[in-house]
C-alpha cells in the first residue's frame, strides 16, 4: 500500500498557504485599485430587490402580458443575446440585447411612444437581462415599461405564439 | 523496454495533464477577474454562498484559480497547486449536480459571466467530471507515485 510521505503532506500544506496568500493580494489588490471595483461585503438581499423593484414593481405576470399579446397592446422586447434571440423568441418580439442596449435602443425603438407599454424579458429563473432592461429603458424615458420574469422558458411552456429566424 | 515505453506514455500523460488543467484555470479566470460584478451575481443566482460571503468569493476565487492554473502550467509548486485543482474541481462538479437536482437554470459561471441560464445542463456536469478524472490523476500521479512526488 503507498502511503503518503509526511514531507508532502508538510510540503503540500505550505505550498497551498502561499497560494492563497498570494490569491489574498492579488484580489485585495487588483480590488482596490480598479475602477469598477466592488465592496468586500455587500447586503444582496437588499440589492436584488431593489433591482427587482426599482422604485416599483415592474413585473407583469404571464397572464396580464398575454393579455397585452392578443390585443397588441404592447411592444415585447427580448433582451437575450442575437443569437439567443434568432433560434426563438416570442412571435414580433424585436431585438435589443442589453449588453448592446446603449448603441441599439434609440434605432429599434424608432417610432415607438414613451407612452407605449413595453414588456421586456428573457430567459431563466434568475436572468436578469430583462429586468436590467426594463430599468435601463424607464430611466430613458419609456414610462410603462414592464418585465416578464423567466419570459422565454413560460412563453413556451404554455405554447403561446413564437417564431425563430431563418 | 515495455516499462520504458509505460513510463514514457505516463509521464506524457503526466505533464499533458497539469498543463490541461493549468489552460483550463487561466481561461475560467479571466473574464471573472474582469467582471467582479458579474461574477458576484452569479454567485447570489446559484443561491448557495451566504450573502456576506458572495463579493468576496466574487473577488478572491478567480485570483485562485489564475495562480493555480499558472502554477500548474508552469510546473512550479505542483503539489499545492493540484491539491488546490481537486478541491475546486470537486467542489464544482458538486455544485453543478446540485443545480441539476434542483433544476436551477442559472449560467454556471464556469467561463463565462454572461446571465443567461445554462447551468441546469448535464453537459457541464459531465465537463466538469472530465477535468475532475484529469485532476484526480495528476492528484495520484504526484502524490501516490513515488517516483514523481519525489520531484515535487
Amino acid at each position: 500500500m503507498t502511503i503518503i510521505k509526511k514531507d508532502l503532506i508538510t510540503k503540500t500544506l505550505r505550498q497551498v498557504l502561499l497560494i492563497v496568500l498570494i490569491t489574498l493580494v492579488a484580489g485585495l489588490v487588483s480590488n482596490l485599485f480598479r475602477a469598477d471595483k466592488i465592496p468586500f461585503v455587500e447586503n444582496w438581499s437588499e440589492k436584488t430587490k431593489h433591482a427587482a423593484l426599482s422604485g416599483e414593481n415592474l413585473e407583469v405576470s404571464l397572464e396580464e402580458a398575454v393579455k397585452l399579446f392578443g390585443k397588441n397592446g404592447a411592444i415585447f422586447i427580448d433582451a437575450r443575446p442575437f443569437e439567443e434571440y434568432g433560434k426563438g423568441h416570442i412571435k414580433g418580439a424585436v431585438s435589443l440585447p442589453y449588453e448592446e442596449a446603449d448603441l441599439k435602443f434609440a434605432e429599434v425603438l424608432s417610432g415607438i411612444s414613451e407612452d407605449n407599454v413595453i414588456v421586456t424579458y428573457c430567459d431563466g429563473e434568475t436572468c436578469e437581462l430583462g429586468m436590467d432592461l426594463a430599468v435601463f429603458l424607464r430611466d430613458a424615458g419609456y414610462k410603462k415599461v414592464r418585465v416578464l420574469l423567466n419570459g422565454w422558458s413560460i412563453w413556451q411552456q404554455n405554447r403561446l405564439p413564437f417564431e425563430a429566424e431563418k | 523496454m515495455k516499462d520504458k515505453t509505460r513510463q514514457k506514455v505516463s509521464l506524457y500523460l503526466y505533464h499533458g495533464a497539469r498543463i490541461v488543467l493549468g489552460l483550463v484555470f487561466i481561461y475560467a479566470s479571466y473574464d471573472k477577474i474582469l467582471h467582479p460584478a458579474e461574477f458576484a451575481k452569479i454567485i447570489y443566482n446559484h443561491q448557495i454562498v451566504p450573502d456576506e460571503l458572495i463579493n468576496l468569493t466574487a473577488i478572491f476565487l478567480p485570483w485562485l484559480e489564475l495562480i493555480a492554473g499558472c502554477l500548474l502550467l508552469s510546473g512550479l509548486w505542483l503539489a499545492g497547486s493540484a491539491f488546490i485543482s481537486n478541491i475546486l474541481f470537486i467542489i464544482y462538479l458538486c455544485l453543478l449536480i446540485y443545480n441539476n437536482v434542483r433544476g436551477l437554470d442559472v449560467n454556471c459561471g464556469c467561463f463565462s459571466t454572461s446571465l443567461e441560464g445554462n447551468s441546469h445542463s448535464i453537459l457541464n456536469v459531465v465537463r466538469n467530471f472530465i477535468f475532475v478524472i484529469i485532476s484526480g490523476f495528476l492528484f495520484i500521479k504526484i502524490y501516490l507515485t513515488p517516483s514523481s512526488s519525489e520531484k515535487k
